[in-house]
């Protein structure tokens, strides 16, 4: 009879995961002798990044993959490639998911031999000088002195291809705030990549539309389209970022933020009392942590 | 011979094989839904009414075979979910109190339910989100008391207390709800696509800051009677004896 090996990869090092027979050898059949220097970069991006750390290693390892496939550097400060932790609340596990930076995106038109010139800029105040009705197309002006100081008001990518075609795309910097909220929850909770690096993202959205929309379509920037954002699984591609929260789930974060704001403001212990009941019923990790931790140091003051 | 001009009657064969087995003799209502089954009955004959029984007949499919109808879940609901704590927040700045929502569910022998605030020993709270401003200035005494007497009289029984106060809030609209809105409301008005100040307007009706926070709550207060129990209780009896003669 045959028994089931169960390997449990949470518990295993990432190095220890990699390196299990199978493992290595599906990594080695992918990329053959950029295999050493794949398994470096992935260790060290995970050293750097603690909630990696605590990743499905499946996962991290997929989306590490699917960048490697697409010959783009996974190095975050590169700017090619990203891989983020994601905290899936439905499995209460993290996972990693992959994600395209405008480079990337630049990187894999270039590759493809049809393209002449690509590039992405912001546009400051006072720089669009018109508008084409005909064409579609945005006059600029481009400032020169003291350009850094004037106010973004958008992003633009542009394209041109070795048969003469040419193309621009402007979205204004509010179009790109509310694609950001639209497509990302972690911006939606005041964290993740569109607060942190917004130029990066804004770049990254324009460059991404303007190619699914107007330019040729090779194989990896199909593949690029398809696993930006996504977490890589056996299963293909889970768009984990994209799925619309329940009211449910947005009125538990939020009560929740209400709760963890209550503990941390409590002024004394009989302030704090005002949250016990809420914080029994709550069985919630965080929340009796805080709790917890907020009456010791409040008790400590008394002493 | 000519023959009888008179419609056949065809006694329908019922299947009386239920997928699952509900015994309906100890069910318990939601308090929400209590007021459909307080609803007055037009004749005499038939103590529990039209509406009673659809709302019967609901419970009866959902429980025996597992089906509820989507359309219960509007996007009024799912404002009054998503808002839930926005609502709250915005009793905290009038009334200066703290409260924090209950998430134990409480029962009798009767029914069943939430109460979204319990101050033990003394009062309930109950807390709902308005939709608009248009829906939040429709509400009086009459209103309130019509759509959610019972759901608080519930709270009152389950809790062991005299009085319940029912609270409306005003609060912003979350923006997923607001886009999904203006998606669909562009295919009439298509210049909310298009225009920038015809989407500040629209927004502008979701949106509830500039409106000083003491109008933005109205409060009912409602008290406990033995008498209403007993009411509750014969529907009760009567609305569990319809649930357990009923079939496909």
């Amino acid at each position: 009879m045959t028994k089931a090996v169960v390997i449990k990869t949470k518990e295993l090092s990432i190095t220890d995961y990699i390196n299990q027979d199978a493992i290595y050898k599906n990594i080695q059949s992918v990329l053959k002798d950029r295999t050493p220097q794949f398994i470096t970069s992935v260790v060290s991006l995970t050293n750097a990044n603690a909630a990696l750390k605590e990743a499905d290693k499946k996962s991290l390892l997929g989306a590490c993959l699917t960048a490697a496939a697409l010959n783009l550097p996974i190095a975050q400060s590169l700017g090619f490639a990203f891989i983020i932790p994601y905290k899936d609340r439905k499995s209460n596990t993290t996972v990693a998911q992959f994600q395209m930076g405008y480079k990337g995106f630049i990187q894999l038109a270039m590759n493809s031999g049809k393209f002449k010139t690509m590039n992405v800029s912001d546009v400051k105040e006072g720089e669009i000088k018109g508008i084409d009705r005909l064409s579609g197309e945005i006059g600029f002006e481009w400032a020169d002195e003291g350009r850094d100081k004037l106010k973004t008001i958008g992003y633009v990518a542009y394209m041109k291809l070795i048969n003469g075609f040419e193309k621009s795309f402007y979205m204004t910097v509010e179009e790109l705030k509310e694609h950001g909220v639209r497509f990302s929850q972690t911006m939606k909770k005041g964290h993740g990549l569109w607060l942190d690096d917004f130029d990066s993202m804004a770049k990254k959205t324009v460059i991404k539309l303007l190619l699914s929309k107007y330019a040729p379509m090779t194989n990896e920037m199909a593949r690029a389209h398809e696993s930006d954002q996504a977490i890589i699984t056996d299963e293909g591609y889970k768009y984990i970022d994209n799925r619309k929260e329940t009211p449910e789930e947005i009125a538990n974060e939020k009560e929740k933020k209400r709760v963890l704001e209550f503990i941390e403001k409590a002024k004394d212990l009989k302030q704090l009392a005002n949250v016990q009941t809420a914080v029994q019923e709550w069985q919630d990790e965080e929340i009796s942590k805080a709790y917890e931790d907020k009456a010791g140091s409040l008790e400590g003051e008394n002493e | 011979m000519r023959r009888s001009q008179k419609p056949m009657r065809i006694k329908r064969a019922v299947w009386k094989e239920k997928m699952n087995k509900v015994d309906f003799s100890n069910y318990k209502f939601r308090a929400s839904g209590l007021v459909n089954l307080m609803t007055n009955s037009r004749t005499k004959s038939d103590p529990l009414g039209e509406s009673t029984k659809t709302y019967l007949r609901d419970i009866f499919i959902k429980e025996v075979y597992g089906r509820e109808k989507l359309d219960i879940k509007t996007k009024y609901t799912d404002k009054g979910i998503a808002c839930e704590s926005d609502s709250l927040d915005l009793v905290q700045k009038v009334t200066k109190q703290t409260y924090f929502k209950n998430k134990s569910g409480l029962e009798n022998e009767w029914v069943k339910g939430t109460p979204d605030i319990i101050i033990p020993k003394d009062h309930i709270k109950d807390i709902k989100t308005s939709w608009d401003i248009w829906t939040f200035a429709k509400v009086d005494a009459k209103v309130a008391s019509d759509t959610y007497f019972y759901q608080l009289f519930a709270y009152m029984w389950l809790t062991e207390t005299e009085r319940a106060e029912l609270l409306y809030c005003l609060v912003n609209t979350p923006e997923e709800i607001i886009q999904g809105e203006a998606y669909r409301a562009s295919f009439q008005f298509p210049e909310i696509g298009e225009s920038d100040e015809a989407m500040a307007k629209f927004r502008k009706n979701y949106l509830f800051d500039d409106i000083p926070v003491k109008v933005r709550i109205k409060n009912f207060w409602f008290e406990y009677s033995e008498e209403e129990v007993e009411k509750v209780k014969n529907k009760v009896v009567l609305a569990r004896e319809y649930l357990a003669q009923l079939h496909l």
